[in-house]
């Protein structure tokens, strides 16, 4: 093989996991197209094709749609069929022919001049959740006119086998299109790790690397393969052989373990009393939920509970907030798969970041500051109730825990407990049977809340702290801000003692902790994690196994010494340094039965 | 027959695609023509880009004019989907 030179990008990691594959470069399409004059006898030749790029966009939507309807992701197919709406509206179609007609431009150009006027209408509107609507014309539009363009539109599904996809955007539908087997990594140059995007990527355990800037790679003449680190947002284009021989093993020794541990998570499920094991440490071992899709995972992983249903994903999946009956039809499936173990389902924490929070209120300067969560709850009474009710609805048929997000003090518990009883206190009255009442818990992701979980904690049956947000506060760092991304930093001396603060405060009030940001699912963290003496760590479902692994091969008196030393050290580095460190000596032992060379620089288990 | 009324958008979110999505479904086979008039904008309420682009948001008004021989039957229907918020709550 001819000598090739490497080349390295970098990027915002989003979706972890490692891809090695041949690189797909999808053209943008948002290109212009020029504004070509026809002769007039050229002019139905136009129409006709228009209408045929039309007719197999719109079959492709039917067919996409049915593929949903079989996968039953009846999210997705609403709007599917809002799309199909569209693209038969009479906007795309008469009057799009008659501009034809009338400035004898080509369809690409007209098409794209009335895609341009729709999404400044939709601008004008001054309304995000109704801007954020154009999205979906957007989407169709690139559909058509990748067919107007004659050019054999790449579809993300019919990408040959093992291809990582460089393209400069993806909307979710067609990251939820692609199939696994094809679509090896996504590699962007917009995007970020809070986008529905990045949900549905990590979800269907696709690497996937945005903000990456693409003139290395447009400058070069070819590129035969490419390797995505989804972990570190590293990407190698032709690697040496070297290198892909090093990354090829650890992909495969990862899959190999990730395999073998949950065959052994599974066939070793525990009692629900929790994960009680020898070893003195009794914590349960929860899954994160989103998606409907998801629910058949939660066997297949062996959670021992939901620990956090994120159920804002109901209103970005679908535009609006779906009626108290639709909310408990899904909570009740849920709650039936879980078969008696807990869940906890989480109200609406409906965010600027996460589309419509702020569709009163208008655009805010400072959206992680502003009207979102339980704030926007306690301004939607109406809505914030119907969703309790259908919660408390769906709890007679199992274990069901109601969490309250992004609490900053103890009148919003006291205020989102009220509407609670209030709740309760209506179903009774309409003669529903209920039960006793939920237990009650309060997400702790806002410092000022941290401070006073002596107060919180008298109030409510459990907390939950959200690390993600927690930290950003804690430290003052937007962590989807390039600028400020390294300073996003778990291993704060600050925040670990926030971290304590928590549940040495909760202890004394003798109120359980559940954790359920990111670092749960980072199993270096485990041992400090369960030396602060959490209960209950709540991840994706695919980081289960690793971590319930780790769980078990770490003894009680080890964890507590270790967080010992760890909270007399003054740097995060080293502290960051001692858990990788610690992590590698002990669980690649447990893990291969042999030690791994601790000072690899790959800690494959991370993946 | 014309028919024209005057309707409040009651369901929370405003007219966004799921219930414009429905009134064009609901449209689908109807014979007359059918327009929504908001502020000073009237568009064909058989384009769901057009009913999307008026932004109804929750709380706004608009004025229903249905011109055709099932006017009545249409208008009755048009009535009673956003009196039921689209079967949103």
């Amino acid at each position: 093989m001819t000598k090739q030179q490497e080349v390295y990008l970098e990027g915002h990691p989003v979706s972890r996991g490692i891809a090695i594959g041949i690189p797909i470069v999808l053209d943008s399409f948002d290109t212009k197209a020029p504004e070509t004059r026809l002769s007039d006898d050229a002019l139905e030749g136009e129409i006709t094709r228009y209408r045929r790029a039309l007719k197999k966009s719109h079959d492709d939507i039917v067919r996409l749609k049915g593929e949903l309807a079989r996968e039953g992701v009846k999210d997705g197919v609403s709007v599917l069929e809002a799309h199909l709406q569209i693209i038969q509206d009479p906007l795309l179609n008469e009057q799009i022919e008659q501009e034809i007609r009338g400035t004898k431009r080509t369809a690409e150009y007209v098409f794209q001049v009335a895609i341009e006027r729709f999404r400044k209408k939709f601008q004008a509107l001054h309304d995000p959740f109704f801007e954020q609507r154009f999205e979906d014309v957007h989407d169709i539009s690139k559909r058509v006119l990748a067919y107007l363009r004659d050019m054999k539109r790449m579809h993300l599904n019919e990408v040959p086998m093992n291809s990582i996809v460089f393209t400069h955007s993806l909307t979710p539908s067609e990251a939820a299109e692609v199939s696994r087997e094809c679509v090896q990594a996504f590699v962007t140059q917009v995007g970020g790790s809070m986008s529905h995007t990045a949900i549905v990527t990590k979800a269907k355990g696709i690497p996937y690397v945005a903000n990456v800037n693409f003139s290395k790679l447009n400058a070069m003449h070819s590129i035969t393969m490419a390797i995505v680190d989804g972990l570190s947002g590293k990407i190698i284009l032709n690697p040496t052989e070297k290198t892909l021989a090093q990354y090829r093993e650890l992909k495969a020794t990862m899959t190999m373990q990730v395999e073998e541990l949950k065959e052994k998570v599974v066939n070793t499920r525990p009692p629900s009393s929790g994960n009680r094991a020898q070893n003195g440490i009794q914590v349960r071992l929860s899954a994160n939920v989103e998606l409907s899709s998801d629910f058949e995972l939660l066997s297949q992983y062996g959670a021992e509970g939901v620990g956090l249903f994120r159920s804002e994903y109901l209103v970005l999946q679908r535009g609006y907030f779906p009626s108290e009956e639709e909310q408990f039809g899904i909570y009740k499936d849920l709650v039936m798969h879980m078969q008696g173990l807990p869940v906890v389902i989480r109200a609406f924490d409906i965010g600027v970041d996460k589309v419509v929070c702020n569709l009163k209120g208008g655009r805010e300067v400072n959206p992680a500051l502003g009207c979102r969560a339980i704030r926007f709850l306690l301004r939607e009474k109406e809505l914030f109730k119907a969703q309790i009710r259908a919660i408390l609805r769906a709890s007679l048929l199992g274990n069901v825990r109601i969490l309250f997000p992004m609490i900053s003090n103890l009148h919003e518990l006291m205020e989102a407990k009220q509407i609670v009883h209030e709740a309760e206190a209506e179903l009774k009255n309409e003669g529903h049977a209920l039960l006793s009442s939920p237990k009650l818990g309060c997400m702790i992701e806002v410092p000022s809340a941290a401070l006073i979980v002596d107060l919180l904690g008298k109030e409510c049956d459990f907390l939950s702290i959200g690390t993600n947000d927690l930290i950003q506060y804690a430290l003052a760092v937007d962590r989807d801000n390039q600028q400020t991304a390294t300073c996003y930093n778990s291993t704060q001396p600050g925040v670990l003692r926030l971290l304590r603060m928590i549940t040495s405060a909760a202890k004394n009030v003798a109120v359980p902790v559940s954790l359920c940001g990111e670092i749960a699912s980072d199993p270096r963290f485990v041992p400090l994690l369960l030396g602060l003496g959490i209960t209950e760590l709540s991840v994706s479902c695919r980081f289960l196994p690793i971590i319930k692994h780790c769980v078990q091969h770490i003894k009680k008196e080890y964890a507590e010494a270790l967080t010992e030393q760890i909270f007399a050290m003054k740097s995060a580095k080293e502290i960051y340094e001692t858990l990788a460190h610690e992590y590698l000596k002990n669980m690649a032992v447990a893990m291969r039965g042999k030690a791994m060379p601790t000072n690899t620089q790959y800690d494959f288990t991370m993946y | 027959m014309k028919i024209v009324s005057r309707v409040r958008v009651s369901n929370s979110m405003g007219i966004h695609t799921r219930p414009a999505t429905a009134i064009i479904k609901l449209l689908h086979t109807s014979r007359s023509h059918v327009t929504f008039t908001h502020k000073k904008a009237t568009v064909n309420a058989k384009s769901i880009l057009s009913i999307m682009m008026l932004g109804l948001q929750k709380n706004s008004y608009i004025t229903i004019t249905v011109d055709g021989d099932d006017a009545e039957e249409i208008m009755k229907r048009l009535l009673n989907a956003f009196e039921t918020k689209f079967g949103e709550n």
